[in-house]
Parts: structure tokens; C-alpha cells; sequence
């Protein structure tokens, strides 16, 4: 009897364990993402080079969440839909014939348990006008933070890099410490 | 009691009529949302589109868009320069205006590109795009020019189509152009 008794209790136990491994290791796996998740983050990307070339603010705020944070290389930070919204115009002047654009490639994403975390490469091309050709003023690197809301894909947080050739292995995390 | 249920019945109908009118005017209104199978169908023009006019395959570049199909050039003004239309035109029109591949002639990058569901079931949008002309011997490569597509797209029972693309050259005000500010 008492064996029995042993027995069952050891099985419990047992049992009570594999439920706990198993929960834990559902909470720290990282959901995979899917087709679609890739198609409206890239879409992100793009519309974020169009309206901020167009001074859309409206519409480029709206890509980050509400609380969304844009931070420049230097460490100054625009918080919040209302202070994003006013910042294309603020940051860059009216648009002409002959100021710079964004042109984003080589994006780049993973899920991560919170969301999303990757990047992409940025020339900032300004158009050379009167048949002059165009010229890259600077290659910038953004490095993204983006969570899942009920209204879709939405950046968290986006980090403007600015160390050249170092910028994609400090973002993808090989660079040496 | 039955004049109630009636009348319970009609006023749940007519209910559901309004709220079913008023969707369907939202969903005409902002367009069918597009799938992700139609951004990756949409991206691939984006991209043959360049292989092909590199590769001066004008026919493989004119299948790209539907058999009336429109390319036309804007200039800085806005000004409507240059049309081809059909595709017996837009396949001419590659070796014409292009010439042959050599070396050094200017290839097609295109980046950005965003395109949104039209009422009509399409798709119109576009991209930037740098025309890169290779250095000669060591030298560095050049950007040529800057010139944004804006398109018209139409889903055909053969697959995505351009009806109408026009090659614009507002330089930094091309944005704004093709898609204008959200007012505040």
C-alpha cells in the first residue's frame, strides 16, 4: 500500500514538473513571424521614407505607437504621437526640388518575444536638379523596436544610427565590446 | 404581440441594411486591402521592371504592364513629356531611348516602394529611384538621377499589371506629389 502511495506521489511530482518546464519554455520561446507580418513591417519601412520626404506628419506618427520613441544618433529623443507628428516639418524644413531623401533598403527583421527588432540601411540622396546628377550625403542605419497593436505592426521605438560600417554589426549585435 | 415582433424584425433589418451600406461605403471608399501575396506579386514588377530595362528586353518589360498600358515622362514642371503607349511601343521604346548595355550606361535602383489599394480594386503608389552609372576604370560609380514612378496598377486575370506608370523628376517635391500630406 505504502508502495503504491510512493508511486502515485512521484508521479505528481513528475508530472508537475514537465508542466512547469513546459510552461516556462512556452513563455521564453519567441513566436514566429508570419508572411504577413513581413509584408506590413516592409510596408512600414517604405511609408515612413514617403511621408517623412513629404512632411506628412500625420502619417508618419502614426506608423510609431502612441507612446513611440524616435532617437537620433546624439541621444535627443522625440516622445509621443503629438511631438512625432510636428517633427518631419521641424527636423527638415519645407520640401523643394533640392533637399534630401530618404531611400531605405536591406531591411531587416526578427521576431522577438515582445514583437519585432531589426533595421534597415538608409542613403539620404539629395537630387542634383538642372541635369547636375544627384549625391548620397550620408548612409544612416535605423535600428527598430516593433510590437503587435490591434491596429497592426506599429514602431516602438526606432534608433537613428550613424557609425558607417560598424552600424550592422552593432545593430544585429556581433560588433566587439 | 405580433405587430411587435413585426416591428422588431423591421427595425433589426433596417439596421443591419445601414450598417451594411455603411460598410460597403468604407470598404469602396478606401479600397479592398491588398494581401500579402499582392505586395510580393506588386514588388517583383518593381524589380523585373529594372532587370528587364537594363537587359534591354523591351518585351519582357512591356509584359509588365497591361496591353494598353502607358509610360509616360514628367519633367521638373510637371510638364508631360514623352508617351508610349501599347505594347508594341513599350517594347520599341527600351533600344530606343536606352541603346546597348555597355559597361558604363546607367543602371535602374529602385527603393521604397509603397503602394496603397485603390476603390477600383488596384493599386496605385510608386517608388524612388537612382539611376547609377558604373565608373570607368576604378573610378566611383555616379548617381545620374533621381527620378520617382508613380503608377497605376490593375490586378488582370493573368496577375498584376501596370496601366499607368509616369517617370517624375521633382527631385525632393516628388514625394509630396505622388502622395500628398495627411492635412493635421
Amino acid at each position: 500500500m505504502r508502495n503504491w502511495k510512493m508511486i502515485v506521489a512521484s508521479a505528481v511530482v513528475v508530472l508537475v514538473l514537465v508542466g512547469a518546464g513546459s510552461l516556462y519554455a512556452q513563455q521564453k520561446k519567441t513566436p514566429k513571424l508570419t508572411t504577413d507580418d513581413y509584408s506590413e513591417i516592409t510596408r512600414i519601412y517604405y511609408r515612413y521614407s514617403w511621408s517623412v520626404d513629404s512632411r506628412d506628419g500625420k502619417t508618419w506618427a502614426s506608423l510609431f505607437t502612441p507612446d513611440g520613441v524616435f532617437e537620433y544618433p546624439n541621444g535627443n529623443k522625440v516622445v509621443g504621437h503629438d511631438a512625432l507628428m510636428l517633427e518631419p516639418q521641424k527636423a527638415l524644413g519645407d520640401p523643394t526640388a533640392t533637399t534630401a531623401v530618404h531611400m531605405t533598403t536591406n531591411i531587416w527583421t526578427e521576431a522577438t518575444p515582445e514583437g519585432a527588432h531589426g533595421g534597415a540601411y538608409l542613403l539620404n540622396v539629395v537630387p542634383g536638379g538642372q541635369g547636375k546628377p544627384a549625391t548620397i550625403t550620408a548612409v544612416s542605419f535605423y535600428e527598430d523596436w516593433f510590437v503587435k497593436t490591434q491596429d497592426g505592426w506599429r514602431i516602438k521605438h526606432r534608433l537613428a544610427h550613424s557609425e558607417g560600417g560598424r552600424a550592422p554589426s552593432v545593430i544585429t549585435g556581433t560588433a566587439s565590446k | 404581440v405580433n405587430s411587435r415582433i413585426l416591428q422588431a424584425i423591421v427595425a433589426f433589418v433596417t439596421a443591419a441594411t445601414a450598417c451594411g451600406s455603411v460598410y460597403t461605403y468604407a470598404q469602396s471608399k478606401h479600397g479592398r486591402e491588398l494581401t500579402a501575396n499582392d505586395y510580393l506579386e506588386i514588388y517583383r514588377i518593381y524589380s523585373t521592371y529594372n532587370w528587364m530595362t537594363d537587359a534591354r528586353n523591351g518585351s519582357a518589360k512591356a509584359d509588365l504592364f497591361t496591353p494598353d498600358g502607358v509610360f509616360q515622362v514628367v519633367s521638373a514642371g510637371g510638364k508631360i513629356g514623352r508617351t508610349e503607349v501599347g505594347h508594341e511601343r513599350l517594347t520599341a521604346s527600351v533600344q530606343r531611348e536606352l541603346g546597348p548595355a555597355t559597361q558604363t550606361t546607367p543602371l535602374h535602383f529602385v527603393m521604397n516602394v509603397s503602394v496603397e489599394p485603390t476603390p477600383d480594386g488596384g493599386a496605385h503608389g510608386g517608388s524612388y529611384m537612382l539611376n547609377v552609372k558604373p565608373g570607368e576604370s576604378g573610378q566611383p560609380a555616379t548617381i545620374a538621377s533621381l527620378v520617382f514612378y508613380e503608377d497605376w496598377l490593375v490586378k488582370t486575370p493573368e496577375g498584376w499589371r501596370i496601366k499607368l506608370r509616369k517617370a517624375r523628376s521633382e527631385g525632393g517635391l516628388g514625394p509630396a506629389t505622388i502622395f500628398p500630406p495627411v492635412p493635421n
